[in-house]
């Protein structure tokens, strides 16, 4: 079966915040800001789309008194990515195979 | 719309993917404060005194070892809340980190529960303190090896092994 590229994901940004939410069971908002490297509002965005395909779940909770997010990705978000990804290898795989790119 | 990358766009989509994994796995390993080992040591020793004991004594270390534990569990239910957690995927795929990490913590239940038992016969005083130092230190030489697995995880990302 050919894997699928999915649009909702498909973005830098939201490539991106997939990766990192893919390494972890739950990621606060600050880390997935800084290691992405948006703003607040960008990633606001972003988690709200991903959030609206039911890829993200944003999880919003108290640390003593400061009001924290965390983001974790839900189980069809997982499965959408590792989609992604596998149709990003298969386009280079088979443009490896190509006898005209191939040394 | 066509969002189909062409092969160069995909390669780099996907090094942009093992970049931000390897980042992210890099940044998330952050060892517990170098105090949380001697407190863990604590409880450790103090646990094992109060098995020696079996006075009154050995009653208040035992309460002092669990108030310890019961400290350093709510201590890490709270870093628990702000930090980033790695996927239990992502930790134990590789088998040379899982070999590491099953071998170290039998090697250290076997300090733990096994030390008092070849430490009693021996006539040695306070086994049981005995083997909950041994126990503890060998926690603090746990550290480097935590170091190790985060860099070798990120290392085996970013070259696209996992």
């Amino acid at each position: 079966m050919t894997a699928q590229l999915d649009a909702v994901i498909h973005p830098p940004t939201r490539l991106s915040i997939m990766a990192l939410l893919a390494t972890a069971d739950e990621a606060d908002f600050a880390f997935v800001r800084d290691s992405v490297g948006v703003s607040d509002s960008v990633l606001s965005k972003h988690g709200s789309a991903l959030e609206a395909a039911g890829y993200v779940e944003i999880r919003k909770g108290h640390v003593g008194k400061r009001p924290r997010t965390w983001f974790r990705l839900t189980p069809s978000g997982r499965r959408a990515f590792a989609g992604h990804v596998k149709a990003l290898q298969e386009i280079v795989g088979k443009a490896a195979n190509l006898p005209e790119l191939r040394g | 719309m066509d969002i189909t990358p062409t092969p160069n766009e995909a390669d780099d989509a996907l090094r942009q993917i093992r970049h931000q994994q390897a980042e992210s796995v890099r940044n998330a390993y952050k060892p517990g404060p170098w105090w949380s080992h001697l407190v863990l040591t604590g409880f450790f020793v103090s646990y094992g005194l109060g098995q020696d004991l079996r006075s009154l004594w050995g009653n208040l270390f035992q309460f002092v070892g669990l108030l310890i534990l019961a400290g350093v569990a709510w201590v890490q239910w709270r870093r628990r809340q702000v930090k980033r957690s790695l996927s239990s995927s992502f930790r134990l795929n590789d088998p040379a980190i899982l070999a590491v990490v099953i071998g170290f913590t039998a090697a250290t239940l076997a300090v733990l529960f096994g030390g008092p038992h070849l430490l009693a016969p021996l006539g040695v005083p306070f086994p049981h303190a005995i083997s909950g130092l041994a126990t503890g230190l060998l926690l603090i030489l746990a550290i480097p090896l935590g170091h190790w697995s985060s860099r070798r995880s990120a290392a085996r990302i970013e070259s696209g092994e996992q």
